[in-house]
């Protein structure tokens, strides 16, 4: 039940967001024969701490939050394991990372993180900028110069993890969206957003103990391996077929 | 007078369990942050999140020095008065109490300061 409820609110959060289409079959297969480069963008940088307390006349739910700024280069590792799925996809796809320097990544990406993101912030550029444009001149011109033809970024919703009341499991939950550009025409070709929500063994740990200890050692694992999950997890969504750039078994 | 006993520990359960909010685990905000044994020049921002996990918060200031805030509770980000799911309900209690809530747990907060190169300068 609360799971239900969960999943309604992740759709309450979601709706009002421009939805990016899938890639049509002709761009998919254009995708599937250039080189893309992949760029993902972690806006968030925190985990989410939910807590639910049952007291028989009320139900309360606390929070806190656990910043990994600084601690921990996720942008650079989940752009590696994206580029990595994206590649057992069959496209010829390389983190951004391997492209730039982390430097001349910033820069150049600087202008489209406020308009690649979940984040709720004023579109910039009108409403429904991100699928009607392209990424910035620069960027554009840098990744065209080092040979690449698509740019998929991707962003999330970031990390949450809900400790739940009643015997409920706790629960963890996450939202990635895709966007994938062609840099020679400079436009948005499609994307799509791929959800995860599903209960966690805490194996008798805390949240933060679990997620956190060992130089994040746990929650390193935990979303790495979720997202590899999200490329391979049928009759779930994968996050091919989703884009389009696979067909549903 | 049996019967009188048993309907007190009845009671005592029902407050008891009225009272304790039943989870099934917890965050592990710690409410002894501030307390360890670390000493500036040497210990390391690793050593300190190794210890007591990620910070709520986190500022960088013009010396580039980090600034770490703990805070020693969670807050309430929800309540809902006679029902059995809470999802950032804020609707029988007022907004108040959550801010209320809020300001407690950032009121409470323990600092601790990195140099550049990741070495505590001092906290608390």
């Amino acid at each position: 039940m609360t799971r239900l409820f969960a999943a309604f609110g992740l759709v309450l959060m979601l709706a009002g967001c421009a939805a990016v289409p899938k890639l049509s079959a002709s761009d998919a297969d254009r995708v599937q024969g250039g080189r893309s480069a992949v760029l993902f963008v972690d806006d968030v940088a925190q985990i989410n701490y939910l807590q639910d307390k049952y007291y028989v006349l009320a139900v309360t739910q606390e929070g806190s939050t656990s910043v990994y700024k600084g601690i921990w280069n996720s942008s650079k590792d989940l752009s590696a394991v994206n580029a990595d799925e994206f590649s057992k996809l069959g496209l010829k796809a390389k983190s951004a990372y391997e492209i730039f320097s982390e430097q001349d990544l910033a820069r150049l990406t600087q202008q489209d993180k406020i308009r690649f993101t979940m984040q709720s912030r004023p579109p910039v550029g009108g409403a429904g900028a991100p699928a009607a444009q392209g990424v910035a001149p620069e960027l554009r011109q840098a990744l065209l110069d080092k040979g690449q033809d698509y740019l998929i970024w991707a962003s999330w919703s970031g990390y949450t993890l809900h400790i739940q009341t009643l015997g409920l499991p706790p629960n963890e939950q996450f939202q990635l969206r895709y966007w994938i550009v062609d840099l020679k025409q400079n436009k948005v070709l499609g994307g799509g957003d791929v959800g995860w929500l599903h209960s966690v063994d805490l194996a008798g740990q805390t949240g933060k103990d679990f997620l956190e200890k060992d130089n994040l050692a746990g929650f390193r694992a935990q979303v790495e391996k979720q997202i590899r999950a999200r490329f391979k997890d049928p009759p779930k969504p994968t996050v091919g077929t989703v884009l389009g750039l696979k067909e549903p078994a | 007078m049996s019967s009188m006993k048993r309907c007190g520990a009845a009671l005592l359960v029902t407050a008891v369990v009225m009272l304790s909010g039943c989870s099934t685990g917890s965050i592990g905000v710690r409410s002894d942050v501030g307390s360890q044994p670390f000493e500036a020049g040497k210990t390391t921002r690793t050593d300190v999140v190794n210890k007591i996990g990620l910070p709520q918060n986190v500022e960088k200031d013009d010396a580039g020095n980090d600034h770490y805030f703990y805070e020693r509770s969670a807050h309430l980000t929800g309540m809902c008065l006679g029902c059995g799911v809470v999802g950032n309900t804020n609707g029988a209690i007022p907004a108040a109490a959550i801010e209320h809530s809020k300001a407690k747990a950032k009121k409470n907060v323990v600092e601790f300061v990195f140099n550049p190169e990741g070495t505590l300068i001092n906290g608390q």
